[in-house]
């Protein structure tokens, strides 16, 4: 008897639990560029569940066809997604501050996206920078 | 049902004429802007076949401004080490050994018509875009290196570095093949040229001239049935983008 209520709230406490934090994120906060929008492209919950399935619709349509829609394209979520912190440097893809790693490391779920494209804006003033020297 | 009356009067006339006078004129006008600059919803069109034009006689061996261009407008680094180093645009110096002239001029993918690197490629990877540039899908790449043994004009370069810090516009990582692209971001925002020309013509050399190969009314074909141009290795057949004069 006391053994089944004690896996029944032992059940309870770890739905609870974990629902709330590590599937949903709500308790992710980020630096996101409010001047471009109070908005992402499409409500919250599709872009959570969904944004993997824009992303390739958009490479395949952007490679192989030539259209350059901005609406679902990577570097619109990184223009708007990706500030610099108070000392005007971007978060590093590698650390949890980065938007899309944020989430990618906690599910850990690796993406390779990053290896190839930006994952930083391109106003970038370090990159600035590194031009003007040369 | 309603039925509806067509007043044949002057005014109801003359406002119906002008308006099928604009609708006639509009798909001429339509079409010239498809032609150069389309919108960035709509795809690449094979009413187009982009190309170039290598004026070999305007080309000194000493410049390398094309290259350089190229480099900086992909973001392609060098590691200081040339035999693995990436390569989009090489500067070939040539002697003829009877008569002793001296040629220089780039080499860079040539944008075939029948592409050897399409032909041979597992994955699918390696296409040609409906508007003819010979392009690298980097998502289905699997970096085999087939396309680089079959391409007859060493266009093709692999990724052998780690990279960081690409260019929004040139995505570009290790493990990927990679070649010229003819700036193809650059076309489909109605840019319309290429990195390496506007170089060339900044130079003040102008050896290199970017068009619509399928437009007779484009430069680059005015010039070619003006002056002709030759393909380097005809004898393959492969109807080559990328024309050279003078050689």
């Amino acid at each position: 008897m006391y053994k089944k209520l004690y896996i029944k709230i032992l059940l309870t406490f770890l739905l609870v639990f974990f629902s709330g934090t590590s599937i949903t994120h709500e308790n992710i906060s980020h630096n996101i560029d409010i001047a471009s929008g109070d908005k992402c492209v499409e409500p919250t919950d599709i872009m959570r569940a969904q944004h993997h399935i824009f992303l390739n619709k958009q490479s395949h349509d952007t490679v192989v066809d030539g259209i350059r829609t901005k609406k679902y394209s990577l570097n619109n979520c990184i223009n708007c997604h990706i500030q610099p912190s108070a000392d005007g440097t971007y978060p590093s893809v590698k650390s949890e501050e980065h938007f899309c790693s944020g989430c990618h490391i906690k599910a850990a779920a690796q993406v390779e996206c990053f290896d190839c494209h930006a994952s930083k804006p391109f106003n970038n003033v370090k990159i600035e920078e590194e031009i003007s020297k040369k | 049902m309603k039925k509806y009356e067509i007043k044949l009067d002057r005014r109801n006339f003359l406002k119906n004429s002008v308006s099928v006078g604009l609708v006639t004129i509009a798909p001429g006008v339509f079409l010239q802007e498809i032609a150069h600059g389309r919108s960035l919803d709509e795809p690449a069109s094979d009413k187009i076949r982009w190309g170039m034009l290598i004026d070999t006689n305007q080309c000194t061996e000493d410049c390398d401004a094309c290259v350089t261009a190229c480099n900086e407008e992909h973001g392609i680094e060098d590691f200081g080490r040339p035999t693995t180093d990436t390569q989009w645009i090489r500067k070939l110096n040539l002697t003829n050994e009877f008569t002793g002239k001296k040629y220089s001029l780039p080499i860079m993918c040539q944008h075939c018509e029948n592409p050897p690197c399409v032909d041979v490629c597992p994955t699918g990877a390696s296409f040609k875009r409906a508007d003819g540039i010979v392009l690298v899908n980097k998502h289905t790449c699997i970096g085999c290196r087939y396309c680089m043994m079959s391409c007859p004009y060493k266009a093709r370069s692999f990724v052998h570095e780690n990279l960081e810090n690409q260019l929004p516009h040139a995505p570009r990582g290790k493990g990927c093949v990679e070649s010229c692209n003819l700036c193809v971001h650059k076309i489909d925002n109605g840019e319309n040229n290429t990195a390496c020309a506007e170089a060339c013509v900044k130079d003040g050399h102008q050896a290199i001239l970017f068009g619509d190969l399928n437009d007779p009314k484009s430069e680059i074909s005015k010039q070619l049935s003006e002056f002709g141009a030759k393909e380097i290795r005809s004898d393959l057949g492969l109807n080559t983008a990328v024309r050279y004069r003078g050689i």
